[in-house]
């Protein structure tokens, strides 16, 4: 018998075509590559990583204070990281939430295997915060507000 | 025969040194009296000092006094009605039993077993603007007149008087047992401040008085508004230029551009304002904690200093109320400075000279502040469901029950309080249980009404089995005593100090007692058996704190019993501030080292007690 783990009790896991992506209730996300990703289908090595995205440094990424600011923000299909691999294929990792970079994983810098034999513990790629989605309801509410504010 | 003597000399004397401290300003003091002013505020608005050996003559003032004293008869035309007060104090000097109230209203309300009173009196501010008109009308210097406060202590507000009826030592208001806030109604202020009020500076309002540091924050953040407005104003413009210009050019190429240029800019501009605050804070981290830790407790100082002045001014605003609601109130100095600089006649144009008779309307009102009660004590929790506070989500209510609610409506009950506040050294999630000796707490009870020095143990019996009765047995309190405000400090500071817990750990591989104690005394060879630790902030922390690396130590661990080869139940014993469920679990790589990389395999928390807090 055997008790879940805490991300299995906790976190929401989505999976969205082999990237999962663990969201705690605090809108705080994991992203990782799941067991269907060829990296470890077809067992390869990752040779090296490269950080730098359209002359964007990801590990240049300084975030301060409790709203986490400087962070590096993300659209969807956002690259945050390319994998090279040892049959000369590069596989790019994708965001597929909203929202701001916080961390990237620091025990994958130096040792590369973590992603594939860890994947959904230690071997995790990124944290991300989600930005909350507004309805349009209320995003005129607030528009209201502060033209009344400026009055 | 003999004693209708001496009082008639006693009369006389009273009335000849009346006469005698009159002569320098006679006639002044004549007209001033004519129209309608009592005699002490005669005495004020000339300047002189009133001879207290002769006070008690100006309640039966008949018209051969007036003869003695003046050498004429009294014009009946100035004379004012009965029904009319005193133009310049409006009958505040005239008060009478004052100790009669005060005492009917200790009474009513309930209070019992007090040390100490202490009194603070506020004047309605057309007082001010009446003797100014007054000095103005008579052609003397308005900086002369002797402030009606310094009366009120000698006449109505004696001191040795109040004490023997209240049976109690007089105390200053901030130390005072029960602090009693003193003040007039009169109807017509506002009407008649009501032209010099816009004279003002509305910076020096009692009411809306705020501190330096808050007006300044308000300021930085109405111009960050309004720079935040002005940027997404131009970075508008600028793309509309641009879809302008690349329109009438190839699109597909363009669009790929625009998205590189605007996530330029904005990280440009991001990292800008990030090197600029940068610049102040560009320090190892070692020497920030010292520096910050002398910060901190400034600012925990100016902070409680900021929250007394805010409970104050709340109490100060349920006083006004009663008095005026759209009333705004200004101290005395600033009138007085500012009706320096009016002349005569622009004064004559706003308010009346001589200002006008009133009828005597104004009625006294006592408003009482009692310091508030410092309890102590420790709690326990017996259940795996009950939070610390009560919790809210959006608004609403997640579950019924606290610790804090149980504990508190006890004993405010017993000493009949208001309201109260509930201070913890240190917190414990909802799921883990709360044993042995207890958390100490300290209780405020504002507004207390029964004044207690010790808790006898009958009562202390009584609260712990109300607290059982009302939880079904899941918190109780132990330890309970009354303490100083000063013991409020040290034990929210205590959190630094050790804490023991006992947990119940489950490993996917099969534990081996003899690795484990192999392993931690590889470990542990320099630090004579302490583990230190680094932590990040864990995830399900991270929304509310900062991204940190915190280094942490563990005393001591011991293995109590194993129930399996994958259940083992551990004793720790901790630095304060350690966050026990992720040092065993590990929290995606986090912490180092963790309790799953010492055992080698996965290793999850299923339950948590407290067992000790030091």
């Amino acid at each position: 018998m055997e008790p879940k783990s805490t991300a299995e009790r906790i976190y929401k896991k989505e999976i969205y075509d082999q990237q999962y992506v663990l969201i705690h209730p605090n809108n705080i996300a994991l992203i990782g590559i799941t067991e269907e990703h060829p990296i470890i289908k077809e067992n390869l090595e990752i040779n090296s990583i490269s950080f730098e995205v359209n002359g964007i440094n990801r590990l240049k990424n300084n975030v301060k204070g409790i709203k986490k600011k400087g962070g590096q923000f993300f659209q969807v299909n956002d690259t945050i990281c390319e994998l090279k691999c040892s049959n000369q294929k590069t596989y790019k990792i994708i965001s597929p939430i909203k929202g701001k970079l916080i961390e990237i994983n620091e025990l994958i810098i130096s040792n590369h295997n973590l992603i594939k034999q860890d994947n959904y513990d230690t071997g995790f790629i990124s944290i991300v915060q989600k930005t909350m989605e507004i309805s349009t309801k209320r995003r005129r509410k607030n528009k209201k507000n502060q033209k009344q504010t400026k009055n | 025969m003999g004693n209708q003597v001496h009082k008639t000399d006693e009369k006389l004397s009273a009335l000849e040194i009346n006469i005698k401290s009159i002569e320098p300003q006679k006639e002044k003091f004549k007209t001033l009296f004519d129209l309608g002013c009592c005699f002490l505020c005669c005495y004020r608005i000339v300047g002189i000092i009133p001879p207290f050996e002769a006070l008690p003559i100006f309640k039966d003032f008949t018209e051969t006094h007036y003869q003695q004293i003046f050498g004429e008869t009294r014009n009946s035309k100035l004379t004012t009605t009965s029904n009319s007060c005193c133009l310049a104090c409006l009958n505040l000097l005239k008060t009478e039993n004052l100790e009669k109230s005060l005492l009917q209203l200790i009474k009513k309300k309930g209070y019992q077993n007090i040390d100490s009173f202490g009194l603070s009196i506020t004047i309605p501010p057309s007082i001010i603007l009446r003797e100014h008109c007054l000095s103005l009308y008579v052609s003397l210097e308005p900086s002369n007149i002797i402030p009606i406060k310094k009366i009120l202590k000698f006449t109505v507000f004696q001191k040795s008087k109040l004490e023997s009826a209240l049976k109690v030592p007089q105390v200053e208001f901030d130390q005072a047992c029960l602090s009693l806030k003193i003040g007039w109604n009169y109807p017509n202020d506002s009407q008649e401040m009501s032209k010099i009020e816009t004279l003002l500076p509305s910076s020096k309002l009692k009411r809306k008085r705020k501190s330096f540091k808050t007006r300044l924050r308000l300021q930085a953040k109405e111009n960050k508004i309004l720079n935040q407005k002005l940027f997404k104003q131009q970075l508008k413009e600028k793309d509309t230029e641009k879809e302008i210009e690349k329109e009438n050019e190839n699109k597909k190429e363009n669009e790929n551009e625009k998205e590189k240029e605007k996530g330029k800019e904005k990280e440009k501009e991001e990292e800008e304002k990030e090197k600029d605050k940068d610049k102040d804070k560009d320090k190892e981290e070692e020497k920030e904690k010292e520096n910050m830790e002398i910060e901190n407790e400034k600012k925990e100082n100016e902070k409680e200093k900021e929250k007394e002045r805010e409970k104050q001014i709340k109490l100060e605003d349920d006083f006004l109320g009663n008095i005026d609601p759209e009333k705004q109130l200004y101290g005395s100095s600033c009138i007085q400075n500012t009706l320096k600089g009016i002349t005569k006649n622009e004064l004559g144009q706003l308010c009346p000279i001589p200002p006008q008779p009133v009828k005597d309307e104004t009625n006294i009102i006592i408003f009482p502040i009692s310091k508030p009660i410092y309890i102590f004590g420790r709690y326990l929790k017996m259940s795996r469901n009950i939070p610390n506070a009560p919790w809210y989500i959006k608004g609403e209510r997640k579950g019924n029950y606290s610790v804090e609610e149980f504990v508190s409506k006890q004993l405010t009950n017993l000493f009949s309080g208001t309201h109260s506040g509930f201070v913890s050294s240190g917190r414990e999630d909802i799921d883990v249980r709360m044993l042995g000796t207890g958390r100490p707490f300290i209780l405020e009870i504002i507004g207390p009404k029964i004044y207690k020095k010790l808790i006898s143990l009958e009562e202390q019996k009584q609260i712990i089995d109300q607290i059982l009765q009302n939880s079904e047995g899941l918190v109780t309190v132990k330890d309970l005593g009354i303490v100083d405000k000063s013991h409020r400090k040290k034990t929210i500071k205590g959190e630094g100090k050790s804490k023991g817990y006992r947990c119940v750990v489950w490993c996917k591989c099969n534990f081996n007692k003899q690795l484990f104690t192999q392993k931690l005394q590889q470990l542990t060879k320099n630090t004579n058996g302490t583990l230190l630790l680094k932590q990040k902030t864990p995830v399900r922390v991270l929304h509310r704190r900062n991204l940190t690396v915190r280094q942490r130590a563990i005393y001591e661990i011991k293995i109590v019993e194993q129930i399996n080869d994958n259940f083992v139940v551990i004793d720790l014993i901790t630095q304060g501030g350690t966050y026990v469920k992720e040092f065993i679990c590990g929290d995606f790589g986090r912490t180092n080292p963790s309790f799953s990389q010492i055992v080698g395999c996965k290793s999850e928390i299923v339950q948590l007690d407290v067992i000790s807090v030091n």
